[in-house]
């Protein structure tokens, strides 16, 4: 199984922004900023870039790629 | 640019259909054909305007129409309501040979029928774009 995580709610709430304003400055709905940040979608490659630009970080600072074996 | 040409474009084909309808003598096939030319070139015409003004007038408009989250929402939605279309015209088809009523149930199966060869003909447009 492969899934994507991300730091995006702890670096955000780090730089005292709020999902409102981080949505304004992405270009994005604020529920786009909720579901990431729940895990519950997954960016595009362009907004992971977005996303890192904005925070001044490396896509792989903001987002973890994990695979997990659940071989029996 | 493209879209104010399309729009202007639909708005003189309704404007000729209207003319048509009111001074020229037809049977009740072409007035119908006029009717609906005239109601899709208008109805196109009319949303595609609101949607050009709101997109440029109004910022929440635009990022909730071009949000990407919102765009696969809307793929999801019109894929799932594609297939909930297929299967009430099936029904449909169904219900008009229980009363004999073959030309529509031919039409409605044929198009079902014959959705998947057109679903892979704009597959392979897509195929060859990307």
């Amino acid at each position: 199984m492969k899934f994507l995580k991300n730091n995006l709610e702890q670096i955000r709430k780090e730089k005292g922004i709020t999902q409102e304003d981080l949505a304004s400055a992405l270009e994005v709905s604020r529920q786009t900023i909720g579901s990431l940040e729940n895990g519950r979608y997954n960016p595009s490659i362009v907004l992971a870039f977005k996303i890192a630009k904005f925070f001044n970080l490396t896509i792989e600072e903001i987002f973890i790629y994990e695979e997990e074996n659940n071989e029996k | 640019m493209k879209s104010n040409k399309m729009n202007h474009i639909g708005y003189i084909v309704s404007a000729i259909s209207m003319i048509l309808l009111i001074f020229l003598e037809t049977n009740k096939f072409t007035e119908l054909l006029l009717i609906w030319l005239f109601t899709l070139s208008i109805g196109f015409s009319l949303v595609n305007s609101l949607h050009s003004r709101s997109m440029k007038e109004d910022p929440d408009y635009k990022i909730e129409n071009n949000d990407e989250r919102t765009e696969m929402i809307r793929d999801k939605t019109q894929a799932m309501m594609s297939m909930i279309q297929m299967i009430l015209m099936a029904i449909v088809a169904t219900i008009c040979i229980s009363i004999e009523a073959y030309l529509p149930a031919a039409i409605l199966g044929i198009t079902v029928l014959g959705s998947p060869i057109i679903m892979a003909f704009v597959m392979k447009y897509y195929e060859g774009k990307y």
